[in-house]
């Protein structure tokens, strides 16, 4: 058992209203359920010297009570705003689902364990939310109030953290800039590709990192997000987003999948958007979340992108 | 035309039944997939033309626009760009052209949210030459004559907003307000206001470019310019007006409350506002284009 998931199963093994299962934990709040669950991992026989010693990936997910109808659209304009995770839906219920690979050399092994603590203790409340408040608008001020996430960093975050964080991806050939409260990266999406600003057309993902973006219902945090160059039709967004999100979850030893895929603006672009909600800066989380975010687009560019035309422009994405 | 155009022309009919007006087929072309409709607004006639579009003649696409053309009632003397350009500050959802006495706005039949922007179009249908030309003459009588109702526009619909467009660019939060960099130069301004001098409370847009970056100063290109080339062909709507503010060009539109009840309006502002800043250079050509056939 990794560091990890003996900090999260110490931590839960106390609470009365948890129902164990193997390897992690069923909390039942009728009429909704959320689990935490350790899935073993037997890493193959690696060449390379350095590991972190991939053991297990942590799922945790929510099946909403009562019937959904909605569609891939739908599911599409909820994942704009998720949070710990992205919505789904099968068998007709709306569920909520994060994955997070854990290792065994985890340098922040307590900070991964307080995250997943966090998300599955807060994946009903705040998905129910944002479920509940893209079906009536008009509940979004009610959920906001009762849900209560801060709204106001607990102390001032210094802005060098952020042109410190975009030198360090300059010096790894990236474009980045900084301002006050965030900092840019591109990944170039086409050979000789390189900046957005330097060339207004060029074929770059921009990827963002901010902590002035905060949440509808969720409060101050950090907000992750990646942009495409372009778009592919907006009839065909939906199933892109489903088939990211899903696929995401499928990887054996991939970034934390917190975040999700979804529909903006007129129904015609597509956003990946991470939030981790917090009022404690923290100097690591910025570059740490552009990692990820970085490592996410190197992977939709090896398995998605085609140089020119995007998303897969005339195939079906499913 | 397309069953989506009827529909929306269907839609346009229903929402102008709410400010009492009725939606009446005055002619029909076939073969150019064209109609013309009256309207008797209470401030004189409109016509709405419903086309589609000459690119998407010869192509598989369906492509519509519809046209609103108001004659200014009474006319206005002076048609100078310059006066032009100081009435169209005070539009909200169509611009004036003192030259024609007409004021004109157009659109898309789009694919995204039809039901909205058929409410926006209804709107500048009903109002869209009496809120311009009311502005003026309310401005004109008296400064403390302004109406006064609270936008319903909030810092919570802000934030959403903000948070909703966070993919775009770095925008900036503020009491009421939001701002983004589009692009290098062009400004996204949304700013919830209670004291238009027609509609009272609503959101104010406003597109803001400098001047040197859409054209050459010994151009001199006026805001006018702008207007007929989006009005004739642009795939932004053109609710709204450009106009000049000191060295920027600026696109102004109004929003006014009842208007905010409609699924996705903002989303379709800012998407409209990202259009409309991509198709400047378009603009631009054209008249390059045009003054340069014109010498020839």
């Amino acid at each position: 058992m990794s560091q990890i998931e003996d900090l999260v199963v110490n931590a839960l093994r106390k609470e009365a209203e948890l129902k164990p299962i193997d390897r992690g934990f069923l909390w039942n709040r009728n009429p909704h359920e959320t689990r935490i669950q350790f899935l073993p991992f037997e890493p193959p026989v690696s060449a390379s010297g350095v590991s972190f010693g991939l053991s297990a990936t942590c799922i945790i997910e929510t099946i909403f009570d009562g019937q959904f109808t909605g569609d891939d659209y739908f599911l599409a304009r909820l994942n704009k705003r998720s949070c710990w995770g992205n919505f789904f839906s099968e068998n007709q219920r709306l569920g909520m689902r994060a994955t997070y690979c854990i290792y065994d050399r985890e340098p922040a092994a307590h900070w991964v364990a307080r995250t997943l603590l966090r998300a599955f203790g807060e994946q009903i409340a705040l998905g129910f939310a944002i479920a509940q408040s893209e079906f009536s608008p008009n509940s979004l001020a009610a959920n906001r109030a009762n849900l209560e996430y801060p709204r106001q960093w607990a102390a001032p975050v210094d802005p060098a953290i952020f042109a410190s964080a975009a030198q360090t991806f300059r010096n790894r050939d990236f474009a980045s800039a900084s301002g006050h409260l965030s900092f840019t990266v591109e990944v170039p999406l086409s050979p000789g590709q390189f900046s957005r600003a330097v060339q207004s057309a060029a074929e770059t993902a921009l990827l963002c990192v901010s902590i002035g973006v905060p949440h509808p219902l969720a409060g101050v945090g950090y907000c992750g997000t990646i942009a495409l160059p372009f778009d592919p039709p907006p009839s065909a967004i939906p199933t892109w987003c489903k088939v990211l999100n899903d696929a995401e979850h499928h990887l054996h030893d991939f970034v934390p999948r917190i975040g999700a895929w979804g529909l903006r603006s007129a129904n015609n672009q597509i956003a990946y958007t991470l939030f981790y909600p917090t009022n404690e800066p923290d100097a690591g989380v910025p570059s740490m979340i552009m990692n990820w975010l970085v490592t996410r687009m190197m992977w939709v560019r090896k398995e998605f992108w085609t140089s020119g035309s995007g998303l897969g422009h005339d195939e079906d994405p499913s | 035309m397309t069953e989506v155009t009827f529909a929306f022309i269907d839609h346009v009919k229903n929402v102008l039944q709410s400010f009492n007006l009725s939606l009446t087929l005055s002619k029909e072309d076939h073969p150019n997939e064209a109609r013309l409709y009256n309207v008797n607004t209470p401030d004189g006639p409109t016509e709405v033309f419903v086309h589609r579009t000459s690119r998407s003649l010869n192509t598989s696409v369906h492509e519509y626009r519809v046209r609103v053309n108001s004659h200014m009632q009474p006319p206005f003397p002076s048609p100078s760009e310059d006066a032009n350009d100081t009435f169209n500050r005070f539009a909200t959802l169509a611009s004036v052209e003192l030259r024609d006495q007409t004021v004109l706005c157009q659109c898309l039949i789009p694919t995204a949210f039809p039901d909205t922007t058929a409410a926006v179009l209804s709107t500048a249908i009903a109002a869209g030459r009496h809120s311009l030309m009311g502005g003026v003459l309310n401005r004109s009588a008296s400064p403390d004559s302004d109406l006064q109702r609270l936008s319903k526009w909030t810092d919570l619909d802000f934030e959403q907003i903000h948070y909703d467009h966070a993919h775009l660019a770095t925008g900036i939060l503020g009491h009421r307000t939001w701002t983004i960099t589009l692009s290098q130069y062009n400004r996204l301004e949304l700013t919830a206001v209670h004291n238009n001098p027609y509609w009272g409370g609503g959101l104010l847009c406003l597109l803001s470019t400098p001047k040197h970056s859409v054209s050459a100063s010994y151009e001199n290109f006026s805001a006018s310019i702008l207007n007929s080339w989006s009005n004739l062909l642009g795939t932004a709507p053109t609710f709204g007006a450009w106009t000049t503010d000191g060295d920027r060009f600026v696109f102004i539109q109004f929003i006014p409350n009842f208007l905010k009840e409609c699924l996705g309006i903002t989303d379709l502002i800012v998407h409209w506002a990202l259009t409309r800043s991509a198709e400047l250079p378009l603009l631009v050509r054209n008249q390059r284009e045009y003054l340069l056939r014109r010498k020839l």
